[in-house]
């Protein structure tokens, strides 16, 4: 029981030591945390499966009908491959939606919180796009 | 078509903090009921046997000693992506970005992921999930090389030169010699060639292994610090995980940091991000 007492309260230490880390995630600083956009029609046009981080391409058709080519990325492979994600997730010419947090400097580009198939499967990116409260559930139930 | 959702709302930091950590204690006793009886299960306290998990990140920060002069212009040359001075990626110059190696220690802060010790007679052998990489520690009773990177002394490494020995149930090792152009964590804090790094491990069960990490640096730091005062690695009950699979339970998965997908991730992501034009 004591050995155990000790070991719940390194576990504790280190997540009071790590917390603030997390709140301070790498890269999001270039992005609004803070409004989450939700893309709709989106065709795929480049799933790249890679470190640092996964990357996706796709066109979407802004208010005036032209095509903007946007760029959405995700956590690494190790990090999202707990919630789902695979190199196979997702396929040039499928049309999607991506909930994205987009660049302060108003580019097309973005930290994708979550897509949506066609079909209905979701894929959320918890590490990277990830809201607070979607992290604190996922720390509770021991994936990340 | 766009649509924007609801705005974020502000951290609730301490209800959550405080909220996850009691719900975070419940989380590993309550895994498996495999894991909980392997908890109880006897092992050699010597065997470090195994496949550790550990957070992505557990950093620096809360020990850093005050720095010297030398320590102190390294640090004002650093630009991290990360912590309470990070700039957006495409701006900094962590070495890291370009895959350059993590170092040690910074290995042991971030990044972590698996890691696991070979054990022989004459030493012991760490491995790294994180850009395949290993660590000789020798346990035959060597010292440690003296001048390093000095006129006739041996080259500076990313990973240092290091020595182990048990101090009752504690695996310590000693490091030096570690190349200086790697950081000591991701804020951007320094070290020397001079810095020594001891480590120590301990099995505090069948499936828990915590390490502390004291920086001894006085070319940097002014006095030594505890720059992990206490990580606790769980024993991997899974082989790999979706999307990095190893071949079975007991395997490393392996992750490399590439330069070509780095610099296609710089130009596709970083550069826009940051408002700068697509390469």
């Amino acid at each position: 029981m004591k050995g155990k007492l000790a070991v719940m309260l390194a576990v504790v230490i280190v997540f009071l030591a790590t917390s603030a880390s997390v709140f301070a995630h790498h890269g999001n600083v270039a992005y609004d945390m803070k409004d989450l956009v939700a893309l709709k029609n989106a065709t795929v046009t480049k799933f790249f499966w890679a470190n640092p981080h996964n990357i996706l391409t796709f066109d979407i058709k802004d208010d005036n009908g032209n095509v903007v080519h946007w760029v959405g990325e995700t956590g690494s492979p190790a990090a999202v491959g707990p919630f789902g994600w695979t190199r196979d997730v997702v396929h040039p010419g499928e049309v999607v939606t991506v909930y994205i947090f987009r660049a302060k400097a108003g580019t097309p580009v973005g930290i994708i919180n979550k897509i949506v198939l066609a079909d209905g499967r979701e894929f959320k990116d918890v590490p990277l796009g990830g809201t607070d409260a979607e992290r604190e559930e996922a720390k509770r139930k021991g994936i990340e | 078509m766009r649509h924007h959702l609801i705005p974020m709302s502000a951290l609730f930091v301490s209800a959550l903090f405080i909220s996850s950590i009691l719900l975070s204690q419940t989380a590993p006793q309550a895994a498996t009921a495999q894991g909980k009886a392997a908890s109880a299960e006897a092992v050699d306290p010597h065997d470090l046997s195994g496949v550790w998990e550990a957070p992505v990140r557990v950093t620096t920060g809360n020990e850093i000693s005050p720095m010297t002069p030398w320590g102190k212009e390294q640090f004002e040359q650093h630009k991290p992506f990360n912590g309470p001075r990070m700039i957006p990626l495409e701006e900094s110059n962590d070495p890291m970005i370009k895959c350059d190696p993590l170092g040690f220690p910074r290995n042991l802060f971030y990044e972590i992921r698996h890691m696991k010790f070979v054990q022989t007679p004459s030493e012991t052998v760490q491995l790294f999930q994180y850009q395949a990489v290993w660590r000789e520690i020798w346990t035959d009773g060597r010292k440690l090389p003296t001048n390093i990177g000095q006129p006739g002394g041996p080259d500076p490494r990313w990973y240092g030169y290091s020595v182990g020995r048990w101090d009752g149930n504690a695996f310590v090792i000693n490091t030096t010699g570690v190349d200086d152009r790697s950081w000591l964590d991701v804020y951007g804090n320094p070290h020397s060639v001079e810095m020594r790094v001891e480590e120590r491990y301990t099995r505090l069960d069948h499936d828990h292994l915590k390490l502390t990490v004291m920086i001894d640096d006085p070319k940097a730091y002014t006095k030594p610090f505890l720059a992990q005062p206490g990580l606790v690695f769980r024993l991997a009950t899974k082989g790999g995980v979706a999307g990095m699979v190893a071949w079975s339970t007991g395997e490393l998965p392996e992750q490399m940091c590439v330069p070509s997908e780095a610099a296609n991730y710089e130009g596709l992501v970083a550069a826009p991000a940051a408002g700068k034009t697509n390469k």
